[in-house]
C-alpha cells in the first residue's frame, strides 16, 4: 500500500495471537494501515472484532506470556516491535499515550488523582514534585475540572464517571504525546457525558496537533469526528475510507449492518431494527471464506468458499473486502436470490441459522 | 423544568401501573438527606411501553427500584393493577413477584456466576414454589453459607489447609487427656531419634488428624446450626411443618441451656428428671419435624437435621469433657464420625431436593429459553460468564419471563451492549412484548434507544419529570430545553451533521443533597430567567398528551 | 451543640485517656486492662476518624463480657477439684470444705462470676493458691516471651511472604511461580510443632545419622529463653528457631493471598494505564499494585494472630520458653483454674484488640472505606 510521506504511524501486517487452552486464537490478523501526523482515525467493530487488542498491540502494551505479535509497527520510522522494554517505556507518555474504557478502573483507587497525573511528568520530564504538581493543576484545568486545587488531593471514587475520564485524559496528555489511542473512551458513560468527553478529546487534539486513534463500537461516535474510519471484523480490516466517503458510499455489508442497527431519531417508534444475527466467529477455528458470510444478508456460495481480498474502490483511499459490495448490481441480485431461497426474511434481515 | 404537578396523569383511563407523588430520600455519607426522587408521577396503561430517560444520577434507577419496593419509597403511592404496593409487607410484596419483574443493566454480573443457566432461569420458579407450599427460604441460607465456605476454601483448597488445624485439635485433646505427665523436649526428641519412630510419629499424627477431621466437619455444622435457626425464625410460621419445627427448635435450645447448667451445679432428683424429660421432648419434636419434612423433599428437612447435629454436638462436648483420659479420645473420635455421617446425610438430602426441583422446572426453562432465541441444548449446564453480553441479557430476559409477568421494568438493559447486540435485544423486547402481552417500563440514557421502543416517554432530571409525551412529538418538537440538549447529545451516524456545533449541556448534575431552588434545571439551562430560581414550574399541556414543566417552553411566546 | 455532636468521638477518647492516666498513678493494674484498648482507639482516631474509632472501641465491651463469661463458665465446668490439688492427698473432707469456702467455691455460679469480673475490671485477676503468686503478675511476666515470639513470627512471615507473593504474582504461571507456590504450600501442610521438631533436629542438635553419615548441623541453640536484657544477639539467636517454625505456615498463607490478589490487581486497567505512562516495572509493582492488593492480607494478618497465639502456645511448650503457653499448660496440669482463666481471658482480649486494630489499619489503607465510614 502507498505510504504517506509524513506518516507518524505505519502498521504493516500486524498479527496478534493468543495461546489459549482451546488452541491458537488469532485476535488481529494481518492489519496494515498508516496514520499521518495530526490526523484522526476511527476504528469501529463489535466486541471481539480485535479492535482493542490491535490498539494494545500497536502500543505493545500486551503481556508477553502466551501472546505472540508479528508484523511491524513503525512509529516515527522506528520499529516498535524491535525496541527493548526500556526504550518502549521512554515512548509511552511523551510519544504515545492511551485512554481506556473503564474510567473508574483506569485510576488507582488508593492514590490521589493529583499524584497520578503528576507521576508521568516526574518520570519523563524530570519535574520536581512542586513543578509536577503545578503542571498537573494546569492539566486538570485544561480538561475542564472545576476547583482543581482542591480536587488534586481527592481520590478517584470522589469523582463522577465523566470527571474520572477527564482525569484519565489529563494523565494521557501530561507528557504531550504525538499519538493518542482512545480505546472506547465513552462506552461506560452517559450520552450527555459522552458528547462532552468526545468534544474534549477533539479540542485537545486540535490544540496539540496530535494524531488520534479512536476505537469504538458505535459508528455514530466517529461519524462527524475522525478524518478516516476503519471497520474491523474478525481481526481484519474489512473497510477503510475517509469518513465522508464511507458514509456516502459504503461497500461492505458489515458496515451497512452496523449502521442499520443504530436506532435513529428520524425513524418512527417501534420500527424494526435490522440487527446482525448471531455472533462474531470463533477466532480459534475461523471459517474458511469471508468471515462475515454466516451473518451476511448478501451471502453467496462464493463467499463461503473463498476469502475476498482487500481491494480499492473507485474513490481514492477507499478499501473494502467483499465480492458483492453494497450498492452494486451484484449485491442486489444476491439479496434477491437470498430472499427467494429464504435466507433473508421480508424485512431484509438475515435469518439466523442455528448451528 | 424538573417541575411538579400531576396534570399528565390520565384520570379517565385505568392504568396498570400508577405512580403518584413518589418521593425517595436516603441518608448520605455525611448523614444528610439525598433527595433522589422528589414528586414523581406517571401512569402506564396495559400493553404500553413507558420510556424513562435521563442522565445517571437523575433518579431513574431509584424510581425503578422504588416501584419494586426495594427499598421502600419515602412517600407517595404506587398502584399495580389497583393494589397499593407501598402498603404491602415484605411477604405480600414477594407475592407480586410473578406479575412484576425487573431486568438489569449489567447482564453478566446480575446473574449468579456460580450457578448454571438452568438454575439461574428457574430460580424465580423455585422461590415461587416455596411460597406456594409454605416452605422455608432456608435454601438460600444454605447456598449463601455454602458459597461462603466455597469461597474461603477455594483460596486454601489443598487438603493441607484442612489437616493443619486438625492436627492442632488432635494434639490439644491428646495433651489434655495425657495431662498427668509432662514431657520435656528431650523426651520428644528421643522419640524421633530412632528411625522407626521418625516414620511412626507422622503416621500416628495423621491418624489422629483424620479422627479430628471428621470433628471439624462437626464444628462447621455447629456454626451452620447456629446460623440456620435465624433463617428458620425469619421464615414463615404458617405451615404445620414449621410450627412443629420451631417448637422443636426452641425446646432444644432450652434443653441445651438446661444441660449446661446441670454440669456445673449438680442438680439432683426432680431437676435431673426435668432436664432429661425436656431433652427427650425436644428430640421427639425434631423427629416429628424431620418426618413431616421427609414427606416432601424440602429444605425444611435439612434444617431440622442441622439443628439435630447442633444438639448432638453440644451434648458431645459436655459428655466428653466429663470423661477421663483414654476413653475421651475414643468417644471423641466416635462422635466425630457420627457428625460426619449426619453431615453427609444432610448434603444428600439437599441434593435430592434440588434435583427434584430441577426436574419439575425443566420444561418451563426450555420454553422461555427458546422464546428468547437461545440455544437450549448445551447451554443449560453452562455458567453465565461463558456467554457474551448479548446472550447473558437474553438469559436475564428469560428469567424475568418465566413467571409470565404483566409488568417488566428494564433498567438500562442495553446500555452495556454493543450497538449491533443492542438492536437484537431491542427487537427481542418488542417481540416478547407482543408474544406475552407485556407492559414495559424501559429506562435508558440514550433518547434514540428510548424513542424506538416506547409509546410514551418521560424525561427526568434530578428526581423530577421535565417533559412527558408521545415519542414522535417529543422528538420533533421538544419543549423542555433539557430534552433539546439530550437530543443534541446523541451521536449521529451522519458525517454531515456537525457534532462540534451541537448545543452541549454544561457542567455536572447538581448535588441531590441540596437541589437548586425553583426549577431544578436552572443552573445548567441555556435560557434561564429570574423567575426560574424563585418559582417551581408546574406541568402544563402544550399539545394533546404532551406535557412540560417549564416556565418558558420552546413553543411558547414567552420564550421569545 | 453541633461541635459536640461532630466531635463526640474525640471528646470521649480524650476523656478515656485521662481516666487511664489517672488510673496509672492511682492503681496501675487497672490501666493495663483498658490501656491497650485505648491505645488502639487513639491510633484509630489518628488514622481514621475519632467517631468511628470510639464506636469500635465501645462495641468491644459486650464482646469482652461474653468472652469472659464463656471462659469463666468453661473453667467452672471442668472436672477436678482445685482444693484437693492444693491440699494434696492427705486432705480431709472438712479441710476441703473449709478451703472451698475460703476460696469462694461454695458460692453460686453467678456470684463467683460477678466477684471475679469485678476484680478483673480493676486489673486484679486473682491469686493463684497453687503457684503462690498474683495471676496478673504471672501473666505479665510470662506474656513477654509470647509477645516476642508472636511479633518476630509475624515480622518474619511478612518478610518472607511479601517479596515471594509479589514475585510469584508478577511471574504468574511461570516455573518460578510454581516453585515458590509449591514450596510454600509444603510449609502450610506441616503443622508448626512438627516443623519445630524437624528444625531443631537438623539445625540445632545435629540431625540424624543414616548409615554412618551425619545429616544436620549444630548452628543454633535448641531451647531455652534468653531475655533481651542478656544481649540482643543472644536473644534473637534463641528466638530464631521458634519464630521460624511458627512463621512458615503463616508466611505461606500470606504469600498465597498476596499472590492471588496481586494477579487480580495486575489485570486491572489502572495497571495498564500506569504502564502506558511509561513507568518501570518495579515502580508499578510497589507504588501501584502492592497497596490495592494488600487489603485482604491485612485482614487475614489480623485474623492470623488467632492462630499465632495458638501456635505460640505449642511452640513455647516445644522450645520450653517461659511464656503464656507454658503458664496455661502448667495451670491445666495442676488444676489451677484461676491462673488458666486469667491467662485465657488475657489472650482472647489480646486477640480481639488485634482484630480491631487490623480493621482500623484496613480503613487507613483504603480511602474508599474511610469515606464510607464517615457516612455511617
Amino acid at each position: 500500500m502507498k505510504v504517506a510521506e509524513d506518516a507518524l504511524l505505519e502498521v504493516d501486517n500486524l498479527r496478534t495471537q493468543f495461546d489459549t487452552p482451546g488452541g491458537l486464537l488469532t485476535a488481529v490478523d494481518g492489519v496494515s494501515f498508516s496514520l499521518s501526523k495530526g490526523k484522526s482515525l476511527g476504528v469501529v467493530g463489535e466486541s471481539g472484532s480485535g479492535k482493542s487488542v490491535m490498539s494494545r498491540s500497536i502500543m505493545r502494551l500486551l503481556p508477553k506470556v502466551n501472546i505472540q505479535t508479528e508484523g511491524t509497527v513503525r512509529f516515527k520510522s522506528r520499529n516498535l516491535m524491535e525496541l527493548a522494554p526500556r526504550d518502549l517505556r521512554k515512548l509511552w507518555g511523551p510519544e504515545m499515550a492511551m485512554i481506556f474504557q473503564d474510567p473508574l478502573g483506569s485510576l488507582n483507587p488508593v492514590v490521589k488523582v493529583g499524584k497520578q497525573v503528576a507521576e508521568g511528568l516526574r518520570v519523563h520530564s524530570g519535574f520536581s514534585k512542586k513543578e509536577a504538581r503545578s503542571e498537573a493543576l494546569k492539566l486538570l484545568r485544561e480538561v475542564g475540572i472545576s476547583e482543581p486545587e482542591r480536587r488534586l488531593d481527592e481520590y478517584p471514587h470522589q469523582f463522577s464517571g465523566g470527571m474520572r475520564q477527564r482525569i484519565v485524559i489529563a494523565i494521557a496528555l501530561a507528557c504531550q504525546p504525538d499519538l493518542l489511542i482512545a480505546d472506547e473512551p465513552t462506552t461506560a458513560l452517559d450520552v450527555t457525558v459522552q458528547a462532552q468527553i468526545l468534544d474534549l478529546i477533539e479540542e485537545q487534539r486540535n490544540q496539540r496537533n496530535m494524531s488520534l486513534i479512536l476505537v469504538t463500537h458505535d459508528l455514530g461516535v466517529v461519524a462527524g469526528r475522525t478524518d478516516e474510519i476503519m471497520v474491523m471484523y474478525a481481526g481484519r480490516i474489512v473497510e477503510r475510507a475517509p469518513t465522508k466517503v464511507l458514509f456516502a458510499n459504503m461497500k461492505m455489508p458489515y458496515t451497512e449492518a452496523l449502521l442499520e442497527s443504530i436506532p435513529k431519531l428520524e425513524r418512527p417508534s417501534h420500527s424494526h431494527l435490522l440487527s446482525i444475527p448471531g455472533q462474531p466467529p470463533n477466532m480459534i477455528d475461523a471459517p474458511r471464506g469471508c468471515k462475515f458470510a454466516p451473518r451476511c444478508k448478501y451471502v453467496q456460495d462464493r463467499c463461503v468458499e473463498e476469502e475476498p481480498e482487500l481491494i480499492s474502490a473507485a474513490t481514492p483511499g477507499h478499501l473494502y473486502r467483499c465480492f458483492f459490495p453494497v450498492g452494486s448490481a451484484e449485491s442486489a441480485d444476491a439479496l434477491a436470490r437470498n430472499m427467494a431461497n429464504g435466507k433473508v426474511d421480508e424485512s431484509g434481515s438475515r435469518v439466523h441459522i442455528r448451528t | 423544568m424538573a417541575g411538579s404537578g400531576n396534570l399528565h396523569l390520565r384520570e379517565q383511563e385505568k392504568p396498570l401501573l400508577r405512580v403518584e407523588d413518589l418521593v425517595v430520600n436516603f441518608l448520605s455519607a455525611g448523614g444528610e438527606t439525598v433527595q433522589a426522587v422528589s414528586g414523581f408521577s406517571i401512569d402506564v396503561l396495559e400493553g404500553e411501553t413507558l420510556g424513562l430517560v435521563g442522565e445517571s444520577g437523575c433518579g431513574k434507577s431509584t424510581t425503578a427500584r422504588a416501584i419494586i419496593q426495594s427499598p421502600k419509597p419515602t412517600a407517595g403511592s404506587i398502584q399495580l393493577d389497583g393494589v397499593e404496593l407501598t402498603e404491602l409487607d415484605d411477604e405480600e410484596m414477594r407475592r407480586t413477584r410473578p406479575i412484576l419483574q425487573m431486568i438489569f443493566q449489567d447482564p453478566i454480573s446480575s446473574l449468579n456466576p456460580r450457578r448454571t443457566i438452568r438454575d439461574v432461569v428457574a430460580e424465580p420458579l423455585y422461590v415461587w414454589w416455596e411460597e406456594e407450599t409454605g416452605r422455608l427460604a432456608i435454601a438460600s441460607w444454605f447456598e449463601k453459607t455454602g458459597n461462603l465456605f466455597q469461597k474461603i476454601s477455594s483460596k486454601f483448597s489443598r487438603p493441607a489447609r484442612i489437616l493443619a488445624p486438625l492436627a492442632w485439635l488432635s494434639l490439644i485433646f491428646w495433651l489434655v487427656s495425657e495431662a498427668s505427665d509432662e514431657r520435656s523436649l528431650e523426651t520428644w526428641l528421643s522419640w524421633l531419634k530412632t528411625p522407626a519412630q521418625f516414620i511412626g510419629f507422622p503416621v500416628l499424627f495423621i491418624l489422629a488428624a483424620m479422627a479430628a477431621a471428621l470433628s471439624v466437619v462437626g464444628a462447621v455444622w455447629l456454626v451452620l446450626a447456629v446460623i440456620l435457626p435465624f433463617g428458620v425464625i425469619s421464615g414463615k410460621f404458617g405451615s404445620v411443618t414449621n410450627t412443629v419445627g420451631l417448637t422443636g427448635l426452641f425446646t432444644s435450645l432450652f434443653a441445651v441451656v438446661f444441660l449446661f447448667f446441670r454440669t456445673w451445679s449438680s442438680l439432683g432428683g426432680v431437676a435431673h428428671w426435668l432436664s432429661s424429660g425436656i431433652l427427650l421432648l425436644a428430640v421427639g419434636f425434631l423427629a416429628v419435624w424431620s418426618l413431616l419434612a421427609c414427606r416432601e423433599p424440602s429444605r425444611a428437612g435439612s434444617s431440622a437435621l442441622a439443628v439435630l447435629v447442633f444438639m448432638l454436638f453440644a451434648i458431645q462436648v459436655f459428655y466428653i469433657v466429663g470423661l477421663d483420659g483414654n476413653t475421651k479420645l475414643a468417644v471423641f473420635s466416635l462422635s466425630a464420625a457420627v457428625d460426619g455421617i449426619l453431615y453427609w446425610l444432610i448434603a444428600r438430602r439437599y441434593k435430592l431436593a434440588r434435583a427434584q426441583m430441577r426436574q419439575r422446572a425443566e420444561p418451563e426453562v426450555k420454553r422461555v429459553l427458546e422464546a428468547v432465541g437461545m440455544e437450549v441444548e448445551g447451554s443449560l449446564e453452562r455458567k453465565p460468564h461463558e456467554f457474551s453480553g448479548g446472550q447473558a441479557q437474553r438469559i436475564s430476559i428469560a428469567r424475568a419471563l418465566i413467571l409470565n409477568p404483566k409488568v417488566v421494568i428494564c433498567d438500562e438493559p442495553v446500555s452495556a451492549l454493543d450497538v449491533s447486540v443492542q438492536a437484537q435485544i431491542l427487537n427481542l423486547l418488542e417481540d416478547m412484548k407482543a408474544a406475552y402481552g407485556l407492559t414495559l417500563v424501559f429506562i435508558a440514557h440514550d433518547l434514540a434507544v428510548v424513542k424506538n421502543i416506547s409509546d410514551r416517554v418521560a424525561v427526568m432530571y434530578l428526581g423530577k419529570i421535565c417533559e412527558v409525551g408521545p415519542p414522535e412529538l417529543l422528538y420533533s418538537a421538544p419543549q423542555h430545553p433539557y430534552t433539546r440538549l439530550l437530543i443534541d447529545a446523541i451521536p449521529r451516524p451522519d458525517p454531515e451533521f456537525d457534532q462540534r456545533n451541537a448545543v452541549r449541556i454544561e457542567g455536572e448534575l447538581p448535588s441531590p443533597l441540596a437541589p437548586p431552588s425553583g426549577c431544578r434545571f436552572r443552573t445548567r439551562c441555556p435560557n434561564v430567567q429570574a423567575k426560574c430560581s424563585t418559582e417551581e414550574p408546574q406541568m402544563k399541556e402544550v399539545a394533546s398528551g404532551h406535557y412540560v414543566a417549564c416556565h418558558y417552553p420552546a413553543d411558547s411566546e414567552l420564550n421569545q | 451543640m453541633k461541635f459536640l455532636k461532630r466531635n463526640i468521638g474525640r471528646i470521649v477518647l480524650t476523656g478515656l485517656v485521662l481516666v487511664i492516666l489517672f488510673a496509672w498513678f492511682a492503681r496501675p493494674p487497672f490501666s493495663w486492662t483498658f490501656g491497650l484498648l485505648i491505645l488502639v482507639g487513639a491510633f484509630g482516631a489518628l488514622v481514621t476518624d475519632a467517631n468511628y474509632a470510639a464506636r469500635r472501641i465501645f462495641s468491644l465491651i459486650p464482646v469482652l463480657l461474653i468472652v469472659s463469661f464463656v471462659v469463666f463458665s468453661l473453667m467452672s465446668s471442668l472436672p477436678g477439684d482445685p482444693a484437693l490439688t492444693i491440699l494434696g492427698a492427705g486432705a480431709t473432707a472438712e479441710s476441703i470444705a473449709q478451703l472451698n469456702q475460703e476460696l469462694g467455691f461454695d458460692q453460686p455460679f453467678f456470684n463467683r462470676y460477678g466477684n471475679w469480673m469485678g476484680d478483673v475490671i480493676v486489673g486484679d485477676l486473682g491469686t493463684s493458691r497453687i503457684l503462690r503468686e498474683d495471676v496478673a503478675d504471672g501473666i505479665s511476666r510470662s506474656i513477654t516471651p509470647t509477645l516476642q515470639l508472636m511479633a518476630y513470627s509475624l515480622i518474619l512471615a511478612v518478610l518472607i511472604a511479601v517479596p515471594a507473593g509479589m514475585y510469584s504474582g508478577y511471574k504468574n504461571g511461570t516455573r518460578q511461580d510454581r516453585i515458590i507456590s509449591y514450596t510454600m504450600l509444603g510449609f502450610l501442610a506441616i503443622p508448626n510443632f512438627v516443623l519445630a521438631l524437624v528444625l531443631v533436629l537438623f539445625l540445632a542438635v545435629g540431625g540424624v545419622t543414616i548409615f554412618g553419615v551425619d545429616i544436620g548441623f549444630r548452628w543454633l541453640p535448641a531451647a531455652r529463653y534468653v531475655p533481651i536484657g542478656a544481649g540482643w544477639s543472644d536473644h534473637l539467636k534463641h528466638m530464631l528457631l521458634p519464630s521460624l517454625s511458627l512463621a512458615m505456615s503463616q508466611a505461606a498463607v500470606f504469600m498465597r493471598l498476596l499472590r492471588s490478589d496481586m494477579i487480580g490487581t495486575l489485570r486491572l486497567p489502572f495497571i495498564d494505564l500506569a504502564r502506558s505512562k511509561g513507568l518501570k516495572t518495579g515502580r508499578i509493582l510497589f507504588r501501584h499494585a502492592l497497596r490495592p492488593s494488600s487489603f485482604t492480607l491485612i485482614t487475614v494478618m489480623g485474623l492470623s494472630v488467632g492462630s499465632l497465639i495458638g501456635g505460640a502456645l505449642i511452640t513455647e511448650y516445644v522450645f520450653t520458653l517461659p511464656g503464656v503457653g507454658s503458664y496455661i499448660f502448667t495451670g491445666i496440669f495442676k488444676r489451677d483454674f484461676v491462673a488458666v482463666q486469667g491467662a485465657v481471658l488475657v489472650i482472647s482480649t489480646l486477640f480481639i484488640v488485634v482484630l480491631t486494630f487490623s480493621d482500623l489499619l484496613y480503613l487507613a489503607l483504603d480511602p474508599r472505606l474511610k469515606h464510607q465510614s464517615e457516612a455511617a
